[in-house]
């Protein structure tokens, strides 16, 4: 009776074994995707809570994920921004700015411009305003790989920056073609400039 | 935010139970549901804070143990600290935690969305606001396509395959989903 209880036991080890090792063939060792925060199943008030909190230059990138994610930024958001809205055309780029620091939203550069091997890897092409252009992040900072002259590129970037956060721009840094730009701002919005800063100094290769 | 912990053992009689999706039941002091301003309501419109009214259980439909166990351990936690005011929500990019709730909240992206519900459900301002902002530090610094990835969000612009470079679509497609619905009536069938 003991000598045929164990004989079925050793049996049905071996048969689980066999079924384990034939289980383990067929269903190959894929790793889990790693976990999601589905930021759109999120109700309307913690989400509108987590889109305040977040960067302007998050905010942006996040835009760029898809049309929806998009018009989610533009009816969410209520918060207001740290600093006033400032377009400069002497570094290309787009930033908040207060009176101890400088937030940057987006750069602008043109195609020309150096981009390492890494950042033209990570570049990736995303939807502005019907336009297609590659975005990629430099020292931490969003850049726009613009092709054609850099200031329409910037004035691209201040049409859609403006459109997704309802601002107007509110200072502007000139070095060049100073009265063209202050009358773009001035028939772009109704909203007066707060500040024109002239810059007096001269890209070394420019000169 | 430095506390004075009054040494006050719960009695019965300030205690609540709470029972969760799946059936299991938590002691609640009275004092921890101040935090929660839904449970707080309840527990004023049923006069639960009378030691004379029966107190039936609370079933809380929408949140599991091992989520309720969590709130619990939060509203512990805080169980002596100032009362949460709307003024109290800053803006400012430049946030620390201090090191008890950056413990607290190093969980996968998953369950502090399940955190997140359930801190909206009972709302819980301060925890709320606290994952609000976790989270939105996480998205900071990273690319469209990796915050796809974290926020499991579908790209609804499709690209070439060999450029990567995104399709140009036609003008008559649909940009808000409502050109594809044709206003005039179909001529009928001859």
């Amino acid at each position: 009776m003991t000598s045929s209880f164990s004989f079925f036991r050793l049996l049905f080890w071996i048969i689980s074994v066999f079924f384990q090792t034939i289980k383990s063939l067929l269903i190959p060792n894929i790793p889990l995707p790693p976990p999601h925060f589905p930021l759109l199943h999120v109700p309307y008030l913690p989400l509108g809570r987590i889109i305040d909190f977040m960067e302007p230059d998050a905010l942006v990138s996040l835009s760029f994920c898809s049309r929806k994610t998009h018009s989610v930024i533009k009816t969410h958001r209520r918060a207001p921004f740290d600093g006033r809205l400032c377009v400069s055309g002497y570094d290309n780029n787009l930033s908040f700015r207060t009176l101890q620091n400088r937030n940057c939203v987006l750069n602008v550069n043109s195609s020309s411009a150096f981009i390492t091997s890494e950042e033209r890897e990570e570049m990736e092409y995303v939807r502005m305003n019907r336009l297609h252009v590659g975005v990629y992040r430099s020292n931490g900072n969003l850049v726009l790989r613009w092709h054609g002259d850099p200031m329409g590129g910037l004035k691209e970037t201040t049409d859609y920056v403006t459109n997704l956060f309802n601002i107007d721009v509110s200072e502007i840094c000139v070095f060049k073609d100073a009265i063209k730009m202050i009358e773009w701002v001035n028939r772009r919005q109704k909203t007066p400039l707060k500040k024109v800063v002239y810059t007096n100094c001269v890209i070394p290769s420019e000169k | 935010m430095s506390c004075e912990e009054p040494t006050t053992s719960p009695t019965p009689e300030n205690n609540i139970t709470v029972v969760s999706s799946d059936g299991k039941e938590f002691l609640l002091d009275l004092k921890l549901t101040e935090q929660s301003e839904t449970l707080a309501r309840l527990i004023s419109n049923f006069e639960y804070d009378r030691t004379d009214v029966k107190k039936d259980p609370v079933p809380l439909g929408n949140i599991t143990s091992a989520q309720m166990q969590k709130i619990i351990e939060w509203l512990q936690h805080h169980r002596y600290y100032p009362k949460w005011e709307q003024n109290d929500i800053h803006y400012s990019t430049s946030f620390t935690f201090e090191t008890w709730v950056e413990e607290y909240l190093n969980i996968p992206n998953n369950e502090m969305f399940e955190l997140l519900n359930a801190a909206n459900y009972l709302n819980i301002p301060r925890l709320f606001s606290t994952i609000c902002r976790i989270m939105a530090s996480r998205i900071t610094g990273k690319s469209a396509e990796q915050i796809r990835t974290v926020l499991n969000i579908k790209t609804d612009v499709k690209n070439d395959v060999y450029t990567g470079i995104p399709i140009q679509e036609d003008s008559s497609s649909s940009e808000d989903g409502m050109s594809e619905i044709s206003l005039s009536p179909s001529p009928p069938p001859i």
